[in-house]
């Protein structure tokens, strides 16, 4: 198996390894590596739970919006501003949007009880109200991104008054749209962790959850890492031999991964219905899933609705996103696709001409 | 296939290892920081033991970073043992370590041993089959092509052959025992913990837990009130 013609030549890469090295050590511990850095200011804050509003770009100042920007507990909101150049948020800045973004911190086992009520329902209302109250407007388009989708799908549908509209990105909506052929005649293609979860008894998720009061950020990493171990082999090992010498590959490299270093942990009360309410259950598409006591009915959703999912999403298959069109039918509801996976959605340079645009177009169309 | 000694001449052996030593890693970095130390460490050992192969004996004998075979070194004695070890993070993400004196010899303890072994078991078959895909692949080459095609090969066969594998019955009935039987040792580690805490007078756990309960729901009810604290919000 080995040969010259294997072997690529010793002196390139033992000069990309020296790189390498010097780039690492540079970053002191990753304190040099700066992620999200478009200036913002602190609105509101309720425990570890803030409300930010990005200052304005455009010399106009804001036109459209406004837009609330809600990732949920799986990632950092910070995705969307992971580096200057490809940072969806300043996109939408520079074409004057008002946007606002709401970063939940990092629960610990004192907030294990927290549930999708407190998240999608409590704390992003109150977020919404000082935003109101903040821009004396009726409210504001909520842009939910995979988890942070399913909360804000979820308080459209509770809330169809003060939800202007509603951007959706790589979004869990029906959580078994995955196990049917996307085509006639076409076979089936699960998405891998949704039939993990679905394999797993509904006993043995939960006490997965309380062993450690919350559903671990660091676990739900490496099941991510897992799904495609050989991608994950080859990215830190012969992929960073690669980008060695280049300093803008190796810096986007470095910012993601301090994003992807920093998963909180989900609430064990929220990762319950997460896991077993959802991902087993599938509640929210049967109108079975209970918000404040309350079944949450999706086709309650008054709003214009601009859903983006990423074609090669192999966390959040395509049809379980895709499936709010069905349950929305004919109103105001537009899809996009991406030529990506997951991530690559917000930090691709396939997506950079879609989804921004797309977003911006429909921001403005709103008023 | 050798069972020890002469593991640079034997690949499927040194595949074997390679794979051990990945699935016996968590894959659960702590911190950035830790995340860009131990990267630093792996890269600088892998650039002086690769120079010293280089220098001592040419490209073909030393291999390569992309060549297969220089990935199956999991010993920690040249660069990607680091790494291996980088991808567990240490012995803090090892559930089992701290409370290892503690169980050892228990049933749970041997239980989850087992499950383990059983678990990695279904995955290293899963890189074994991968390797001999790759291998397969390759072998269909008139000469050994360049190194970007060789990884391209190897990252499709793994994708194929893990994505397979992960799928598997198998696979899934391994996994339920694995994570059944690490719950099982985690609670006898707990309930040891527990009576330490009450020996020395420490709240345990579970009352901490009632608290923080009693703490959401204090709050859940303070909301409801609210409206009528402030009906103008």
């Amino acid at each position: 198996m080995t040969g010259p013609a294997i072997a690529p030549d010793p002196a390139s890469v033992a000069r990309r390894v020296i790189a390498l090295g010097r780039r690492l050590a540079a970053t002191r511990g990753g304190a040099t590596v700066e992620i999200a850095t478009t200036p913002r200011d602190e609105v509101w804050r309720d425990g570890k739970i803030r409300l930010f509003r990005y200052r304005p770009l455009a010399d106009s100042g804001p036109r459209i919006g406004p837009l609330l920007i809600l990732h949920g507990l799986i990632g950092r909101q910070s995705m969307t501003d992971l580096e200057p150049g490809r940072s969806l948020v300043r996109r939408l800045l520079e074409a004057g949007a008002d946007v606002w973004v709401i970063d939940w911190g990092n629960p610990g086992r004192g907030d294990r009880f927290k549930d999708f009520t407190d998240y999608a329902d409590h704390h992003l209302g109150d977020a919404l109200a000082v935003l109101r109250a903040a821009t004396h407007g009726p409210g504001a388009a909520l842009f939910g991104i995979c988890q942070g989708g399913t909360f804000a799908a979820i308080h459209a549908a509770r809330h169809p008054g003060s939800v202007l509209g509603l951007v959706l990105a790589v979004t869990p909506i029906d959580f078994h749209a995955d196990m049917h052929p996307a085509a006639p005649g076409s076979p089936a293609r699960e998405g891998l962790l949704n039939l993990w979860v679905r394999s797993l008894p509904p006993d043995l998720l939960a006490a997965l959850v309380d062993e450690r009061g919350n559903l671990s950020g660091q676990l739900t990493g490496a099941l991510f890492q897992q799904l495609a171990p050989a991608r994950t082999l080859a990215k830190y090992t012969s992929g960073l031999i690669e980008i060695a010498e280049d300093a803008e590959a190796m810096e986007t490299f470095l910012r993601m991964e301090k994003w992807l270093a920093d998963r909180p942990d989900l609430p064990g009360a929220a990762a319950k219905e997460w896991l077993i309410g959802l991902y087993q259950e599938n509640r929210l598409v049967h109108g079975t899933f209970r918000i404040a006591g309350e079944p949450v009915d999706l086709g309650a959703i008054t709003c214009p609705v601009l859903n983006i999912f990423g074609r090669l999403d192999h966390i959040i298959p395509p049809p379980c996103s895709r499936a709010l069109g069905r349950i929305l039918g004919d109103r105001d509801y537009e899809e996009i696709e991406a030529p990506t996976g997951h991530v690559g959605v917000f930090v691709s340079e396939r997506a950079r001409d879609i989804v921004a645009p797309a977003i911006i177009r429909w921001l403005a169309r709103l008023g | 296939m050798s069972e020890q000694g002469d593991a640079d001449r034997d690949p499927f052996r040194l595949w074997q290892q390679s794979s051990r030593a990945f699935l016996d890693s968590t894959a659960m970095p702590e911190s950035f920081r830790e995340r860009c130390a131990a990267l630093f460490a792996a890269w600088t050992r892998f650039a002086r033991t690769y120079a010293e192969a280089s220098g001592a004996a040419g490209p073909a004998a030393a291999g390569g970073p992309f060549d297969p075979v220089s990935w199956m070194d999991a010993g920690g004695a040249g660069g990607f043992g680091d790494l291996w070890n980088w991808f567990g993070a240490g012995t803090g993400s090892d559930p089992s370590s701290a409370g290892r004196s503690f169980v050892h010899g228990s049933a749970e303890w041997l239980a989850y041993a087992a499950a383990l072994d059983r678990y990695r078991g279904v995955l290293a078959a899963a890189w074994l089959r991968a390797f001999q895909r790759f291998a397969a692949e390759l072998g269909k080459y008139g000469k050994a092509p360049d190194w970007q095609r060789i990884q391209r090969l190897w990252q499709s066969a793994a994708d194929v052959e893990l994505d397979l594998a992960q799928r598997s019955e198998d696979f899934l009935d391994a996994q339920r025992e694995v994570i059944r039987a690490r719950l099982a040792l985690a609670a006898v580690l707990r309930k040891h913990t527990g009576k330490l805490a009450e020996l020395l007078g420490l709240p345990t756990r579970a009352e901490l837990d009632d608290l923080q309960e009693a703490v959401h729901a204090l709050r859940r009810e303070l909301r409801a009130l609210r409206p009528r604290l402030d009906p103008e919000r």
